[in-house]
């Protein structure tokens, strides 16, 4: 008999089995009847002789089966009755499940692509980033091509190293100039990282030059473009090699086309070759370890190359800018690594909460199931094959929460992209990957064996008797509690970094920063290659824009300045000191326009700032921050004395100011600052233009920008933002970590409450009679209600002071998650308790209201 | 209540004390436990419903064959017979189990004098 045979044949076999098994016992009480024993005597003796008939008959009956799949696809479908039948439990554990579990999806499948993904490049693990900002004496030598190229051909643990630089440029050729991102490079960019364009050639040597500025024209002037531009620009026309493209005015001939997806650095569209020059302090180097050489020999040999170059004192104020040798991967991620790894832990500990929750409630269940659970176990079925059924329930559970929270992951997790854009040759996150759907079933299956273990050891205490709940509920009681405290204590953890990462926020929202955020408008321009790119015409054409944005309607008073607070990318700095005396450390220099402070609302202490005729007649003045100024006496002193620095003429102090952060790097904030009116000619290319306007800011802009546009619609216009919008813009991350752990820490807390009420009601329903007797024996009703309460507050109190030592732990992961140094753990502490005993009480009201409308006569006579 | 009584005294034993039963002749199920019982002598505790898992299992191997009969009390029957290849596992385990218990008897005999 073939197996299929076999299939088919089954009922036969099965019904001839307990034919004959039927037989075998009526021969044998036959027999036994005619030795005169009673026909009821013998039916016993033959059944005891015999054996439990439905045990033997299933063993029989299995040695045609594959007894454990077969086993396993009957409790399914019984599992599957069982869930059909009490739909409210059903629906309650999927919910909570799939929340927890599609929350973890989406946030793994986001740390997958962010951490675990490589970047595209050739051997990624072997390209490193050097931070070098602190490093001094131009290190790596980058004032002439041939210095940086011998010192990487010198280097012992490097194979080869690049150099670029980032800029934001102005994009034209075929239609109206566009702003983009584009970089400067030595040849040997494309070689370092391992990419090949898709089409035409990468740089060679001879295309970098040594001149100041952009370099160009002749061989320098060429360019790589993004595979993007290409499509947009020439549709994907392989004609587009050997046309040219202007940037900021200067004609590129473009000689290749990036890879699809490749825009490394910071979404660059256009790559051409590097122009050294001296002082050029804007380079990123890149580099290629040699291959033998491990990290931790990298780092030492780095370590040791940078030491002699290192300022002394050593600059103790940026540890995060400390020279280092990093993989580029980690270079890229930044801060963004810990936070998203601080998420992970963060659902990991949602999921755990949610586990326990279903736990508490299966305990529950299979409490009430005793009767059933009881019966199976006398007809015969062991511990491990009731834990294997009731295990199989909670896989089922698990796997259609996996499911429903699968869907949920796939319709958030594109959401997470508009915080923090895929890294490089992604274009989303999703969840449909191996990664993260074997995290997802991974997930299920460990959170099933979680929330499973506790109800199947409950198992133990069945007696196969007979259901007898009075002697076994106070067991299971107790675990249910375990299992709410356990819970409290999880939540007390997320909810403490809850307030911790809130007020962090709130304190980065609300930080003075030297100037009012509200009611300011901000419109950027840029006049690279256009027709006021030469010095003598920049100023005029500010001062135009000036005027007719001062002419409009709900503008107060307008100003214009390199770079906004918040923004130094275009950082440039100066040893700046007073009367001939250098300050111990560098100074930011930022040149604004007059009525700068009075737009920005920025607090002049001491003096003036700049007015309109000392800005068009480029008056060597300045105006210095407070923390400056007191390096050298007190502030006020400062008023009148020159402001001296290197190979440059002296500028007469005028005003002493607060100074406003330019940098979000908290350590940074508020160094020195110094403030000059623009220099004639050749002012600033790239500006941006602020106005003081009638709330509400945004209803401006528009108008702000049509009248900038007025004066040359060639002139690209861009950032058309309110300074609030800029703010936001600039904490998206940290908004975006505040907003999902307070929707983490909701989500435990309504957890709580079903776990604290599902437990409540249970007991008060399991001790119905007994709260009768009570009442009955002279109880009020008061004191029923406070033994209910009594029971939520023990429970949650447990909970809480489990929790409290967890919170010294998470303080500093949380701090770090916001980029800033957190509160005190009191307030925390104080406030996650008060709010889980709040919900626990709201929880905790309807089961006591229950418990004092017992009626005893009623309790009694249930029983 | 336990749910797992012990069958027979090692695996194997009670398939093979079937075999060697029905070798002399086919017998349906009761008879089959009456007679183990009878030959041992009732030494082996049986439980005769134990037969059958075992029955089921010589059957699924090709060991024996069953028919339903008629027997000799009149009752309707499935008569079990033992096929060449259920007499060639019969001399192979035979063969194997006296080898087994002849080791055995030799590791236990020192002992005894």
């Amino acid at each position: 008999m073939n197996w299929l045979t076999r299939l088919f044949s089954r009922r036969r076999l099965y019904g001839d089995l307990s034919a004959e098994i039927e037989e075998h016992l009526s021969e044998k009480i036959d027999e036994l009847v005619a030795g005169g024993m009673s026909r009821a005597e013998a039916t016993r003796t033959a059944r005891r002789e015999f054996g439990n008939v439905t045990l033997l008959q299933e063993r029989s009956r299995e040695v045609w089966q594959w007894p454990r799949l077969e086993s396993f696809v009957a409790d399914l479908r019984f599992a599957l009755r069982m869930l059909r039948k009490s739909p409210g439990f059903t629906a309650v554990a999927v919910l909570t499940l799939a929340l927890g579990i599609g929350a973890n999806t989406a946030i793994f499948s986001v740390a997958d692509t962010l951490l675990l993904r490589s970047l595209p490049f050739h051997r990624p693990d072997q390209i490193a980033l050097l931070q070098n900002a602190l490093v001094q004496d131009s290190f790596p030598p980058h004032d002439t091509a041939k210095q940086f190229h011998e010192w990487a051909r010198h280097s012992a643990y490097l194979a080869d190293a690049a150099l670029f630089e980032g800029v934001d440029v102005n994009l034209g050729g075929s239609r109206a100039v566009i702003r983009a991102h584009a970089a400067q490079t030595s040849w040997n960019f494309f070689s370092v990282l391992g990419v090949r364009p898709t089409l035409g050639r990468a740089f060679v040597r001879d295309d970098e030059v040594d001149a100041p500025g952009f370099g160009l024209p002749g061989r320098n002037a060429v360019a790589v473009i993004g595979y993007g531009l290409w499509q947009e620009l020439f549709g994907g026309d392989p004609k587009a090699l050997g046309a040219t493209i202007q940037v900021d005015g200067n004609r590129l001939t473009i000689i290749g086309v990036a890879p699809r997806g490749f825009d490394y650095p910071d979404h660059c569209v256009l790559w051409k070759p590097a122009a050294f020059s001296q002082g050029n302090n804007g380079w990123v180097t890149i580099a290629r370890l040699n291959p033998g050489i491990s990290w931790s020999q990298a780092r030492t040999a780095f370590a040791v190359e940078v030491a002699p170059r290192l300022p002394k004192p050593a600059n103790t104020e940026s540890p995060d800018l400390a020279p280092q040798l990093l993989s580029l991967q980690d270079g890229l991620l930044g801060p963004v690594k810990n936070a998203t790894l601080l998420l992970l832990g963060a659902v990991l500990l949602v999921l755990l909460i949610a586990c326990t929750n279903v736990a508490n409630l299966l305990i529950a269940r299979t409490a009430d199931r005793r009767a059933e659970l009881s019966i199976r176990a006398a007809l015969g079925a062991s511990r491990a094959r009731l834990a294997r059924q009731l295990l199989t329930e909670c896989l089922l559970l698990s796997f259609v929460a996996a499911i429903a929270g699968l869907l949920a992951a796939y319709w958030t997790v594109p959401l997470a992209a508009i915080v923090e854009p895929p890294p490089l040759g992604v274009r989303s996150y999703s969840v449909l990957n191996g990664h993260v759907l074997a995290f997802t079933l991974a997930a299920s299956v460990i959170a099933a064996m979680l929330f499973g273990l506790l109800p199947v050891l409950d198992i133990g205490n069945l007696h196969v008797l007979g259901p007898k709940p009075s002697a076994t509920s106070r067991g299971s009681r107790v675990i249910r509690q375990a299992v709410v405290a356990a819970q409290v204590m999880l939540t007390m953890v997320l909810l403490s970094a809850s307030v911790l990462v809130g007020h962090a926020f709130s304190h980065l929202m609300s930080t003075d920063r030297g100037y009012n955020v509200k009611g300011i408008a901000t419109v950027s321009v840029s006049l690279d290659g256009t027709t006021y790119q030469s010095g003598d015409r920049q100023f005029p054409y500010f001062e135009e824009v000036l005027e007719r944005v001062r002419r409009l309607p709900g503008v107060r008073s307008v100003s214009a300045t390199e770079f906004l607070p918040l923004d130094a990318k275009g950082f440039i700095g100066g040893n700046f000191g007073i009367d001939g005396h250098p300050a111990n450390r560098n100074s930011t220099i930022v040149p604004v326009f007059s009525d700068y402070f009075q737009t920005m609302g920025g607090q002049i202490l001491y003096g003036r700032e700049f007015n309109d005729a000392e800005v068009r007649s480029d008056a060597k003045v300045a105006v210095v921050n407070e923390r400056f100024a007191a390096a050298f006496g007190v502030p006020s002193g400062a008023i009148g004395r020159r402001l001296t620095t290197e190979g440059e003429s002296s500028r007469k102090i005028v005003g002493v100011v607060k100074g406003m952060d330019y940098e979000t790097d908290p350590t940074l904030i508020n160094s020195f600052q110094v403030f000059i009116p623009p220099t004639h000619p050749g002012i600033f290319p790239p500006a941006t233009f602020v106005a003081r306007v009638d709330a509400p800011a945004e209803s401006h802009l528009f108008a702000i920008r049509d009248a900038i546009r007025s004066v040359d619609a060639d002139v690209p216009v861009f950032s058309v933002k309110t300074m609030q919008q800029r703010l936001n813009e600039l904490f998206a991350h940290p908004r975006f970590y505040e907003f999902i752990i307070w929707t983490f820490t909701g989500f435990a807390l309504l957890l709580i409450l079903v776990g604290t009420y599902g437990l409540l009601s249970y007991t008060v329903a399991r001790r119905t009679s007994e709260i009768g007797i009570r009442m009955a024996l002279g109880a009020t009703r008061s004191n029923v209600g406070r033994m209910v309460l009594g029971e939520a507050f023990l429970t949650v109190c447990v909970g809480i002071i489990g929790g409290a030592p967890l919170i010294f732990w998470i303080k500093r992961l949380a701090g770090s998650l916001m980029g800033s140094a957190p509160g005190s753990l009191t307030a925390p502490i104080a406030l996650g308790a008060l709010a889980i005993l709040a919900v626990a009480l709201v929880a905790a009201y309807i089961p006591a209201r229950r418990a004092m409308r017992v009626d005893p006569m009623v309790a009694l006579r249930y029983e | 209540m336990s749910n797992r009584q012990p069958r027979d005294l090692f695996p194997g034993a009670l398939e093979m004390m079937i075999l060697r039963t029905l070798k002399r002749q086919p017998l349906h199920g009761y008879a089959l436990a009456q007679h183990i019982k009878r030959a041992s002598d009732d030494l082996l505790q049986i439980e005769e419903g134990s037969l059958y898992p075992a029955l089921q299992r010589l059957l699924k191997e090709g060991c024996l064959k069953a028919e339903w009969g008629v027997s000799s009390t009149k009752r309707r029957v499935r008569i079990y017979k033992l096929t060449p290849a259920g007499a060639k596992h019969l001399e192979r385990q035979v063969s194997s189990f006296e080898q087994m218990l002849e080791g055995i008897t030799r590791v236990l005999a020192p002992v005894k004098s």
